[in-house]
């Protein structure tokens, strides 16, 4: 969750923000049109490994499916 | 009423003759940059001849949307009473996605604010304003129907060929400015090429006449149920004109989409989705748009200047185009007039072009994210693009993704004429910044009279001190009016915070400005005694902690009219 505690603090999390729909964008154009799936896949997979525990990873799922 | 251009006839000329002294200034394109800067000119002493292709502004709105800034500029001109009387003002906007709000944003203001952040009008009668005062200015012509061929410096002269009905004239000039828009002609003829990058996605613009009562606001659709997979933009404009702009899809023919019914079809099915709407309303004008961030390398050549669109380009999510070519002209009037009144080094002109430059990477910064944003080009960015738009009302961050960065005043911290900040944490506005306009008091004769900084400051240079004791920056402003006179004028402004005790004080010199509710000291996060110098374009030159730390008034003379030096 996104906290913001002070100008400062918001202008760290917005150009966060930015720099990950910048990058995450940019890496989806990098892959054929055959491979975006399995890619985000990989991805996804590889960025729950790394930095989610269980409850997150569950809440994340639970967050995704709600907002479509 | 959707505008009726006035037609203006071409008034005969002869070609300069080749022993008789040059003109003095000659600016090509009688767009609203080449305008203002015609008028900022002659406001300043410059003889200014303008050269113009057609016979009337233009047709067809094109920018409609004046950032604060754009006011403040049009003030120093003159005109600002007259835009703000005939534009609509506003302060918010909306985004939604399908039929779900995601964002509601307030463009940045508070109280003591002189202007709002932002103002709708449209472009014709934002160019007919500015004809009108040019022709109840002195030494400044507009000469219509005169398209300009080419153009070649020799010996410190630029000649220009010009089609006219009667035929080719040639003028001499001592300084060209190209304000002939995005095909510039004189960028053509001096072999330049603008860089950058241009985005895929096309939009249809319309300007419709509809009676609504939708707010002043700007609101925008993402893949609203009327027209599935598009991006709407809706804003008022006065007169019940509304601009619609909807992007075309990849496969959408641009050619058949910019058809009348086409247009009418789209619209009418948004507007009923909205509203249910009933309202007749006429289809007034409509145009294809393509996004382009482009530039030129320099935007001077010699004694050919380059401003507006015809110097860069910027995507018109942001509305940064008219309002950046605001400021070209603004910061060339006082510059090219200081060179011409021969106070200054050419080489301030260097420092406009290398300002002005920067000021567009600036613009494209900003423009550049929003454009992205508002046309994925790729597959990447509309996918992620729909991500954060579902994602928004959960993930307050990611609603600044979707804000459009409305244009703001750019700034010059990093040229040469900006004077280093003296202490290590200076708060804002840093040196290189934009001012911020604040109401005040100003002490006069009769009384106190309401009024602000920028119209005490005018379009001079001024030296404004934060409880300055009484006389102390007399001597300063003094010698550097001397040593920048002609063309650039200094004043001297002094807060005070209404004890009476300062105004007893007879000091002809410094105006006395009431700031007793601290709104002007706030705003420039100032201490008591500190010192702003304020360049003409309203940028700040520098702070100083007080009188004694601006140094000898000459000094700074010299650094300013060498283009920065110091
Ligand atoms: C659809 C649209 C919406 C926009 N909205 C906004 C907005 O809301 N806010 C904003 O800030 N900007 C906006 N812009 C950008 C804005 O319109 C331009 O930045 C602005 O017009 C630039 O002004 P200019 O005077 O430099 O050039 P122009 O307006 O293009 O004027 C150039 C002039 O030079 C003349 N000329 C050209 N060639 C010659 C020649 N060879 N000889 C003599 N004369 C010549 C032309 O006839 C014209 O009068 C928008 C642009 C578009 C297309």
């Amino acid at each position: 969750m996104t906290t913001v505690g002070s100008a400062h603090g918001l202008e760290q999390s917005v150009a966060h923000a930015e720099f990950v729909w910048r990058t995450v964008s940019e890496a989806i154009d990098t892959v054929p049109e055959s491979d975006r799936e399995a890619f985000l896949t990989r991805f996804v997979l590889l960025a729950a490994l790394d930095h989610l525990d269980a409850d997150e990873l569950t809440a994340l799922i639970a967050e995704a499916r709600e907002s479509r | 009423m959707y505008f009726t251009p006035r037609r203006y006839a071409f008034t005969p000329f002869p070609s300069s003759p080749p022993d008789a002294e040059p003109e003095t200034a000659v600016v090509v394109g009688a767009g609203p940059v080449g305008l203002a800067l015609a008028l900022g000119l002659s406001r300043r002493g410059v003889p200014v001849t303008v050269l113009e292709a057609g016979d009337s502004v233009v047709y067809g709105s094109r920018a409609i949307c004046l950032s604060r800034h754009s006011l403040e500029v049009l003030e120093r001109l003159g005109v600002g009473e007259e835009f703000a009387e005939r534009s609509l003002p506003w302060t918010s906007g909306r985004s939604f996605h399908r039929d779900a709000e995601v964002l509601s944003f307030e463009m940045p203001h508070v109280d003591g604010d002189v202007r709002t952040p932002m103002v709708n009008l449209s472009q014709s009668v934002a160019e007919q304003i500015l004809v009108d005062e040019i022709g109840r200015t002195d030494s400044c012509t507009v000469r219509w129907q005169c398209r300009v061929l080419d153009c070649t410096e020799q010996d410190g002269v630029v000649t220009v060929r010009i089609a006219t009905p009667e035929g080719q004239r040639e003028l001499r000039t001592r300084w060209l400015i190209a304000a002939d828009g995005a095909r510039s002609t004189v960028r053509e003829s001096l072999g330049l090429h603008l860089n950058g990058t241009s985005y895929e996605g096309r939009y249809v613009i319309a300007d419709i006449h509809w009676r609504s009562p939708l707010p002043t606001e700007r609101r925008v659709w993402f893949d609203p149920p009327s027209n599935p997979g598009s991006t709407i933009i809706l804003h008022r404009q006065p007169d019940d004109i509304w601009r619609v702009d909807y992007q075309l899809g990849p496969d959408d023919d641009p050619e058949a989409e910019i058809a009348e019914q086409r247009i009418r079809d789209r619209i009418t099915r948004h507007l009923d989705w909205l509203l249910g709407n009933t309202e007749p309303w006429t289809l007034e004008w409509s145009s294809l748009y393509r996004a382009h961030s482009l530039s030129l390398d320099s935007y001077r050549h010699g004694r050919v200047l380059f401003a507006g669109d015809a110097a860069h380009l910027v995507p018109i999510f942001g509305v940064r185009g008219l309002n950046s070519g605001l400021e070209d002209a603004d910061t060339l009037a006082w510059t090219l007039a200081s060179v011409v009144g021969g106070t200054a080094d050419p080489a301030l002109l260097d420092t406009y072009a290398a300002e002005r430059r920067e000021a567009w990477r600036q613009n494209v910064e900003q423009a550049e994210k929003s454009t992205l944003f508002m046309t994925p080009g790729t597959h990447g960015y509309a996918m992620t693009r729909d991500a954060v738009l579902t994602l928004a009302h959960r993930r307050p961050v990611l609603r600044h993704l979707i804000n459009p960065r409305q244009s703001s005043a750019t700034h010059s911290r990093a040229s040469p004429l900006t004077c280093a900040a003296t202490r290590d944490e200076s708060p804002d506005p840093v040196p290189g910044d934009p001012i911020p306009d604040r109401a005040v008091l100003a002490e006069s004769a009769p009384g106190q009279v309401p009024s602000s900084v920028n119209i005490e400051r005018g379009s001079d240079f001024t030296v404004l001190g934060v409880r300055t004791a009484p006389g102390a920056l007399t001597d300063f402003a003094q010698s550097l009016r001397k040593r920048l006179a002609p063309a650039v004028g200094v004043r001297a402004l002094v807060t005070h915070h209404g004890n009476g005790h300062e105004r007893a004080i007879p000091c002809p010199e410094e105006r006395l400005l009431d700031d007793s509710a601290g709104n002007l000291e706030s705003a420039f996060g100032a201490e008591p005694g500190e010192v702003f110098v304020i360049r003409p374009d309203g940028l700040l030159l520098g702070r100083f902690p007080g009188p004694d730390h601006l140094g000898a008034p000459e000094e700074l003379a010299d650094h300013i009219l060498q283009g920065g030096s110091r």
